[in-house]
């Protein structure tokens, strides 16, 4: 059975058709991109699968059980991440802090117990921290824990977000263009950890527009265009359906 | 706390708290006059009233307005209970927070779909319409003619050193600053659990907190639950405490008053809020000639600050500490310090 | 009996349209700034004192009395926006919110002290003249309230659809980015619908005024009411706003039928809280989905 199904999922707003009646499936372990020219409505797919926009019609799947309808809380709980294609950081608060809200829903800590503070919660306590301080490792921002989150710069504020989605124990993570506004260097650090990401048996969907990101990273590709899906299969079949390259795909990209 | 740290601010905070709470103690003494100790009395209250609304404001982002219906709430509930029912005060009191916590839970449930201006005018017609009940009510609260003769909490038998009775002014201020120091801690570690950051994800961006796994309805409603209490334990202990309430004093303009203690202090600042609290309780009263001029200098004062002062009191100190301490290299974060 | 229910029915009307015409400047300034302004039942009564000075103490003509009104209130639309909105631009949503709160408080207070909490009778020779109408007769003062609220109504939807200021409106209230790149002086436009907004609600506190007490807090239960009507009609619908604002004044008048008088004014909120629950958008509202 394949980690996350979408079946015939279509969204309507008002008038107009954002997503229509798309079709596919992650497996475990995978890294599946999503591409496709600006306005083809990936990141609604997104907002769909994590339950943000209801979908009108068709259904989601984690593991074969249904999760369209469920509040964005619980689809997280359930094990989908993600990050937003414009940064949605907690600004003001600390780095550290940003990454240990991701674990909330791993925790349990109620009203109650955070007043009276038995033992239990003190090492809870310590768990969120070590668990944040392990991931600010893996995403390379070590010795940030205390800047507040404003003040990184737009690549770091990308890996925050990354980490503090990665905090919330997911199965799979969808990065909405991770690599936008990355530098070629930090683009290629960006690929080495998501291919870590996967190593950890976490799959993951991502978009962007960098075609050397995603290109290199996937395994299998879907391509959207106008809110339908166009293509689905490998890289170097993207490359060359026609369709695909007349919906925006140039030419003579390098593998 | 999560491992605590001993920064700069840590043990200044700690200072502080300590040296405030020995001058707090020894105060009924350092005054020697009742009409200041009353004052500040007053101040415990105004304490616990506005962390109530910084729950919610100052932690959460919500701009709840009807703060000041729901400290009537409690502050009537109470009276009522004890005069009507002969309930004891101790009993009241909790009965009072609860019930107070379940009308703003209420509250919460209608105005919660909302957002940004239109919570804050759903919550506002809230607070007006329990004051016109206060108001109108007339056969339960007696209206505007006002509830006096609210009998003191009753005396508490303490095994061998006899009998405590809350008459005298001393025995109340006592009372309150044992509740105004449970009020701080009690917030005090909300903010800095599970709950707390909860809390300020939320407020930070709503959005990303739902979708990072918090489920942001169930404690935006918490919050209001909690203000709730807070202003439900501080109207039943100001109804046994000034022993005569009236509608006016639990009017819009109240909220306000409140509001501007939270933004002035600083949202989401625990010490700020305390400060300004205290402020603001002494200052209309020290300034008894210029009564007239109190809304005025409030509404203008609320402007002022969102316009140049936007983190309130406690921003503007963070500030100072951060280029008075240029030694301490390390940038401290917005939501370590107190 | 029928003769009751047809008073109780143009009263409706009546107050239905200054509400309507109070939540179009309301909601034209939501429009393009996003935010509320607590003030703008302030503004309203200052409309109301300001016709009242004229009128009543300077012994000016109704008629100027109103375009006096106007003025001031539009002059202290223009006020706020420059002291408070201006330098709020870029804070985070709560912060306006707050100090338009703050203004409010600030205004009805600074009226209390200057114009003293005693209440005065605007009283114009409409008040007292009786117009007849087949069956029912009512108070010349409210023909002319209604009669110039629906001119404003049909002029404002006019302005706003057609004109070359009322299409900037609408340009910079749907993208201000995009409106500035196509030449729209954003700023002027601002002004421009304060100025308007502040207008509508100085005419209607100058219209009103002979039928209510002038009171500093005036302001109070027409803000909340004002509030009600846009939300639910919908935010940027002039069609809706127009719809709740009659049918906010239909109910409260039809609502001295089974409510006593002191919870009248929690008819406007019975209807927002059942608004909310059933279509939490408004009657007529584009659904906006936030963009995630």
């Amino acid at each position: 059975m394949a980690l996350l199904e979408l079946v015939n999922v279509s969204k309507r707003f008002g008038g107009l058709k954002a997503v229509s009646n798309v079709s596919f499936a992650v497996g475990e372990g995978e890294i599946l991109g999503l591409i496709g020219p600006n306005g083809a409505g990936k990141s609604t797919l997104f907002n769909l699968i994590t339950g943000v926009y209801p979908v009108s019609e068709g259904e989601l799947r984690l593991r074969g059980v249904r999760v369209n309808g469920l509040w964005p809380s619980a689809v997280c709980a359930l094990g989908i991440a993600r990050t937003f294609q414009k940064i949605r950081i907690f600004r003001q608060l600390s780095v550290m802090k940003n990454v240990a809200i991701g674990r909330h829903c791993r925790t349990r800590t109620g009203l109650a117990a955070s007043i009276l503070r038995p033992s239990w919660v003190r090492r809870e306590e310590e768990e969120v921290e070590k668990t944040a301080r392990g991931l600010l490792d893996f995403v390379g921002l070590t010795g940030r824990a205390d800047d507040q989150a404003r003040n990184l710069s737009h690549g770091e504020q990308r890996l925050l977000e990354i980490a503090r989605a990665l905090a919330t124990n997911p199965r799979i993570i969808l990065l909405d263009e991770p690599a936008a506004g990355l530098s070629t260097m930090d683009s290629a650090a960006l690929m080495i950890m998501v291919g870590k990401i996967r190593q950890q048996g976490i799959s993951v969907i991502i978009i962007d527009h960098d075609m050397e990101v995603v290109m290199g990273l996937s395994d299998r590709l879907v391509v959207l265009n106008y809110g339908e899906k166009i293509f689905e299969g490998l890289p170097s079949g993207a490359q060359r359906d026609p369709q695909v390259i007349a919906a925006y795909l140039g030419t003579g990209v390098e593998r | 706390m999560k491992a605590a740290r001993l920064s700069g601010a840590s043990v200044a905070v700690v200072a502080v708290s300590v040296a405030s709470l020995m001058v707090a103690l020894a105060l009924p003494w350092i005054l020697k006059s009742d009409y200041y100790l009353q004052l500040f009395a007053l101040s415990g209250i105004n304490i616990i009233l506005a962390l109530g609304l910084n729950i919610v404001l100052g932690f959460t982002g919500l701009l709840a307005l009807a703060h000041a219906g729901l400290f009537g709430v409690g502050a009537y509930t109470s009276a009522l209970l004890v005069m009507r029912t002969g309930l004891s005060f101790w009993i009241a009191l909790p009965a009072s927070a609860a019930f107070a916590a379940l009308v703003g839970g209420l509250v919460g449930m209608c105005s919660l779909r909302l957002k940004g201006h239109y919570l804050a005018i759903a919550t506002a017609g809230f607070g007006i319409i329990i004051y016109q009940i206060f108001l109108n009510w007339i056969g339960l609260t007696k209206g505007a003619a006002a509830l006096g003769n609210i009998p003191p909490p009753n005396p508490i038998p303490l095994p061998g050193l006899g009998v405590v009775s809350f008459e005298a002014p001393v025995a109340m201020y006592f009372l309150i600053l044992v509740a105004t120091v449970l009020a701080i801690v009690i917030c005090a570690r909300i903010k800095h659990s599970r709950i707390g950051d909860a809390l300020l994800g939320i407020r930070e961006d709503e959005t990303a907190a739902e979708v990072m796994g918090v489920p942001t309805f169930r404690y935006k409603l918490l919050a209001f639950v909690l203000s709730a209490a807070f202003a439900g334990v501080a109207g039943s202990l100001y109804a046994h405490y000034t022993r005569i309430i009236a509608p006016e004093m639990f009017h819009l303009f109240e909220t306000v008053t409140s509001l501007l203690m939270v933004v002035s202090g600083g949202l989401g600042s625990i010490v700020g809020v305390i400060v300004a609290s205290i402020f603001f309780t002494l200052a209309p009263e020290l300034m008894r000639e210029l009564q007239d001029y109190r809304m005025i200098a409030y509404g203008a004062l609320l402007v002022i600050v969102m316009i140049f002062l936007p983190d309130g009191l406690a921003g503007a100190l963070r500030q100072i500490w951060r280029y008075g301490g240029t030694l301490l290299v390390r940038r401290e974060a917005a939501d370590g310090a107190a | 009996m029928l003769e009751y229910l047809l008073t109780l029915l143009v009263s409706g009307l009546v107050t239905g349209s200054v509400y309507t015409v109070t939540a179009l400047g309301l909601t034209m300034v939501y429009g393009i700034l996003n935010l509320m302004n607590f003030a703008h039942g302030e503004v309203f009564m200052v409309g109301a004192y300001v016709g009242y000075f004229l009128f009543a103490v300077f012994g000016v003509s109704y008629p100027i009395a109103i375009l006096g009104a106007i003025a001031g209130a539009a002059a202290t639309g223009l006020l706020i926006e420059a002291i408070v909105f201006r330098p709020l631009r870029n804070a985070p949503q709560l912060s306006p919110l707050i100090a338009s709160l703050g203004v409010s408080i600030f205004l009805q207070n600074l009226a209390l002290l200057i114009w003293s909490p005693t209440p005065r009778m605007f009283n114009t020779p409409y008040v007292d003249q009786v117009v007849h109408m087949v069956i029912i007769s009512m108070s010349m003062q409210r023909v002319i309230v209604f009669v110039v609220c629906v001119v404003l109504i049909v002029a404002l939807y006019f302005v706003v659809q057609s004109t070359a200021i009322g299409k900037a409106m609408r340009a910079v209230a749907l993208d201000a980015e995009a409106a500035a790149l196509m030449g729209i002086d954003s700023r002027k436009v601002i002004m421009a619908t304060f100025a308007i907004g502040s207008g509508l609600a100085g005419v209607a506190g100058a219209l009103v005024g002979p039928i209510l007490i002038l009171s500093p807090f005036m302001g109070i239960p027409i803000i909340l009411k004002a509030f009600a009507v846009v939300i639910m009609g919908g935010f940027g619908s002039i069609q809706g706003t127009v719809l709740a604002g009659f049918i906010l004044g239909i109910t409260e008048s039809f609502g001295v039928l089974i409510i006593p008088t002191a919870f009248i004014d929690t008819i406007a909120f019975i209807l927002l809280i059942a608004t909310l629950l059933v279509r939490p958008t408004g009657l007529f509202a584009e659904r906006i989905e936030e963009n995630v």
